[in-house]
């Protein structure tokens, strides 16, 4: 394993970390925060970051590298590296699962709730890949406009159902619409943190069952068949792997768009399509990412929380601009 | 196997996140509902538009002035954000905030009342074109407005404004506030709007409209001395940071979090002077903003709300 | 001579068009066999059925004495592959990453050290090592189809299927296909190719089965 590909996000990571934490509404100096940290006192700075800052921070740092993972994951699924898990309606599909969990007198932030939206998920995975696939040609699940579309319907068809379901409902707990628009990690708790990182260990163990094997989705079907492997399998527990990273992530902090593309992608410029590379290394830097993103979120402006959602799109727009162009051209 | 190791700390680790719920403790939460403010009726105020006047308000606020002017059986249509007691014949001709053509012509009005924010315009022309007056009143979030407020209501139906029951609703505004209590003195109070998980709360900041209130009724409003907008989406560390001794909020506002429990457990909250002593106040959503005849005594009840959580 | 595989009776259509009916075909160790005919005339067709991928229409498919249907498919990935004529990849993988997919029947079972010596072998065999790090999609045809036999050998099944291996090669690396594939014969292995080349199939020997439309 080449590991001079970790050595540079785990660094940067090392310092995102750090700055994290030091940065934030309630200021100090680096002394200061460092034993406000060491000390678990009652002191205004102690409790803010240990109640606020750390869940926060860390809770940034697993959603992305969740969403990184699942975006790697279903690239490879779907033979096409601009899938992400926004674009294709999977986000919004276990914000429908989250929603309905709720109305049932699930409570927001449990984790049967969690689990709710992870099978959510999964029915959106399913339609765009009953909708997509068709047997064999390999050029034909990689028509990217053929994803595109599928996706923007899904999610139109979906903020529908969501719209409906809102306004026909009066349970307070559903209510509000901007959260499934517009992610944000501000809600962070030690409650929410735990659910997201179970469900973020267990979405691992489930990759790891196929890690070997995924790279064989690159090939057609009847090759991966030939090689003694069954690709429908393997496409089922990568979805599964998918969702459940995807899901839980979307369940406490809402839709964040463009992790799930962007990383993934450009990670595989860089290191190749091996998951045996990308997926750790991708992981790493969607944390840095999250995390950057969101220390900005609410450090920007003083006081001000500015949505991620918009930090990120600002970040990311041009980017996947730049990305299609290129992929355009090749 | 190392496997099932995993498991069981996992198992172990979902049960203990069930075990961690904030407990519900005696709050020192006083809500201020609209049943216990009842609309000031000043008299039967004079419209020149006589027997054939019927009103349909949509305007903040203008169905309690209507009501206050005498003019109740008038108002044959309201907007679904006017609630008082009483209201229960007074059909709601809204969809959601957004106008319904169909079911304000529905109930034959001769006269509406617009604030200039609402919409959607292409139903208020459909109204136009169907021959019924429609009259802009100005949307007001503070006491000092209140006057041109009532003003062109006054004026809109057609009541001279030396009318006497005119003249007692004009006096009935509340007269500004003149303690002498230095600010550092008066408690800090943050107005929070929350709809639901929204993740963000927004502060209420300059001319929310409960800056004027809080103003009023002895209290200091934090949001408004630091920001300059009426809502600004705000960090769980500025709130902190900040650290109101009471939090105002709507009443639906807090049933959207899930009562007091679920706002103690949004974060930053629990840390504040306000969090830590559980001071809220709630009032319900139409009568906090509605700066109309009931807002005296809602400032009234305020003043008294604030001084006994001190 | 043992057979190694047989198919008989069966009929094989693609789409609506029926390709060949009541067909029969026995496949025996240590052989080379190669289907010749025009184009379109059923011979792609033909050896995706002998690997199991197209579905028979009446008839049977037998390998190693015992029906087709009762392996699974880890078991018949040591038995028998195909080599398609053309390569395809979703993403840019490097050519020693693709030809390596062919140990995925077998490298669970065998030491890493055995491993990396299987591939460096196949790897020079077709004349790969200086390319071991492109990616697949760079090369030319010829490379890329070199590519995908190097794949297949490596997979390690008794039975080769080889859907016409040398339409992009020059003769050099014709010659070494001939070489591989008269090894895999002396080992005992079973060959059966499509193909036009006239000179590859003078070079192979064998028995040669004309379709016929």
């Amino acid at each position: 394993m080449r590991t001079k590909h970790f050595v540079l996000p785990l660094i940067v990571l090392l310092l995102a970390l750090t700055g994290s934490i030091a940065l934030g509404g309630v200021a100090g100096s680096p002394a200061e925060v460092f034993t406000a940290l060491i000390r678990h006192d009652h002191s205004t700075l102690s409790q803010v970051l240990w109640n606020i800052r750390l869940p926060r921070v860390l809770l940034a740092m697993l959603v992305g590298a969740g969403l990184s993972l699942a975006g790697a994951l279903m690239q490879t699924m779907f033979r096409n590296p601009l899938a992400d898990p926004a674009i294709l309606g999977i986000s919004s599909g276990s914000a429908l699962g989250l929603v309905m969990a709720l109305l049932a007198g699930l409570e927001f932030g449990s984790i049967s709730a969690s689990f709710c939206a992870v099978l959510g998920g999964l029915f959106a995975i399913a339609i765009i890949s009953g909708v997509t696939r068709r047997k064999g040609a390999v050029s034909a699940d990689t028509s990217t406009a053929g994803f595109v579309l599928v996706g923007v319907a899904l999610n139109a068809f979906i903020a529908g159902a969501l719209g409906i379901l809102l306004s026909a409902t009066s349970n307070p707990q559903a209510r509000s619409i901007s959260f499934w628009t517009l992610g944000t990690i501000s809600l962070a708790t030690w409650k929410g943190l735990t659910s997201v990182a179970l469900f973020f260990v267990a979405g691992l163990i489930v990759i790891s069952l196929v890690r070997t094997k995924a790279n064989l989705l690159a090939l057609e079907d009847y090759e991966i068949r030939i090689l003694g492997a069954n690709p429908s399998k393997l496409r089922f527990t990568l979805a599964i792997g998918s969702a459940i990273l995807v899901a839980s992530a979307t369940s406490i902090v809402g839709v964040i768009s463009f992790v799930g593309l962007i990383t993934p992608y450009a990670i595989r410029l860089v290191v190749g399509p091996n998951v045996k590379l990308l997926l750790p290394i991708a992981a790493l830097w969607g944390s840095i990412l999250v995390l950057i993103s969101d220390t900005l979120a609410r450090t920007l402006i003083h006081s001000m929380e500015i949505p991620i959602g918009t930090i990120l799109a600002l970040i990311g727009s041009p980017i996947f601009v730049w990305v299609l162009v290129k992929r355009v051209r090749a | 196997m190392r496997l099932q190791s995993l498991l069981k700390i996992a198992l172990l680790g979902i049960i203990a996140t069930q075990l961690t719920t904030v407990p519900a403790q005696a709050a020192s939460q006083i809500s201020i509902s609209e049943k216990s403010i009842q609309v000031p009726i000043y008299g039967s105020a004079q419209s020149s538009y006589g027997k054939s006047l019927r009103i349909v308000s949509l305007a903040n606020g203008g169905a309690e002035v209507i009501v206050a002017l005498g003019l109740k059986s008038k108002l044959v249509g309201r907007d679904i954000a006017s609630t008082f007691t009483g209201d229960a014949k007074i059909p709601i001709v809204t969809q959601a905030h957004a106008v319904s053509a169909e079911k304000v012509l529905a109930v034959r009005p001769t006269l509406i009342l617009v604030n200039p924010g609402t919409g959607p315009l292409s139903a208020l022309k459909q109204i136009k074109s169907a021959g019924v007056k429609i009259v802009n009143i100005p949307e007001v979030y503070s006491v000092d407005g209140m006057q041109a407020k009532y003003l062109a209501i006054i004026t809109a139906l057609k009541i001279s404004k030396t009318d006497p029951v005119a003249q007692k609703l004009l006096n009935s505004i509340p007269l500004p506030e003149t303690s002498t209590t230095t600010a550092s003195q008066k408690p800090t109070v943050a107005f929070l709007y929350l709809r639901g998980t929204s993740g963000i709360y927004l502060l209420g900041g300059k001319g929310s409209g409960a800056d004027a209130l809080i103003e009023s009724a002895g209290g200091t409003d934090i949001g408004a001395q630091t920001q300059k907008t009426p809502f600004v989406p705000l960090t769980p560390e500025a709130l902190v940071a900040m650290n109101p001794s009471i939090i105002l909020l709507m009443q639906k506002g807090l049933e959207s979090v899930g009562g007091l429990t679920g706002l103690l457990a949004l974060p930053g909250l629990s840390q504040t002077q306000a969090g830590k002593t559980q001071k809220v106040i709630t009032v319900d959503d139409s009568l906090l903003l509605a700066f109309g005849p009931r807002t005296g005594e809602l400032i009234n009840k305020l003043s008294l709300a604030i001084k006994a959580l001190q | 001579m043992k057979t190694l595989a047989a198919i008989k009776g069966a009929t094989i259509s693609r789409g609506n068009k029926v390709l060949l009916e009541n067909f029969s075909l026995q496949l025996e160790e240590s052989s080379i066999t190669t289907i010749i005919g025009a184009n379109g005339v059923g011979k792609t067709s033909l050896l995706l059925a002998i690997a199991g991928e197209l579905a028979l229409e009446g008839g049977s498919l037998s390998i190693a004495g015992k029906n087709i249907s009762d392996y699974s498919l880890a078991e018949l990935a040591l038995l028998r592959t195909y080599c398609p004529s053309t390569l395809n990849s979703a993403f840019p993988f490097t050519v020693n990453e693709f030809v390596n997919f062919g140990s995925t029947p077998w490298r669970k079972n065998v030491s890493v050290m055995l491993h990396a010596e299987r591939l460096a072998r196949v790897l020079a065999t077709f004349d790969l090592v200086h390319l071991g790090s492109k990616s697949v999609l760079s090369l030319s045809s010829g490379e890329q189809q070199r590519v995908l036999l190097a794949k297949t050998f490596l997979q390690g099944a008794r039975l080769l299927i080889l859907d016409e291996p040398t339409t992009a090669l020059d003769m050099s690396h014709q010659i070494l296909i001939n070489k591989a594939v008269i090894a895999h014969k002396n080992e005992g292995g079973t060959v059966l190719i499509a193909s036009h080349d006239q000179d590859f199939i003078k070079g192979m020997g064998g028995r040669i089965v004309e379709l016929k439309g």
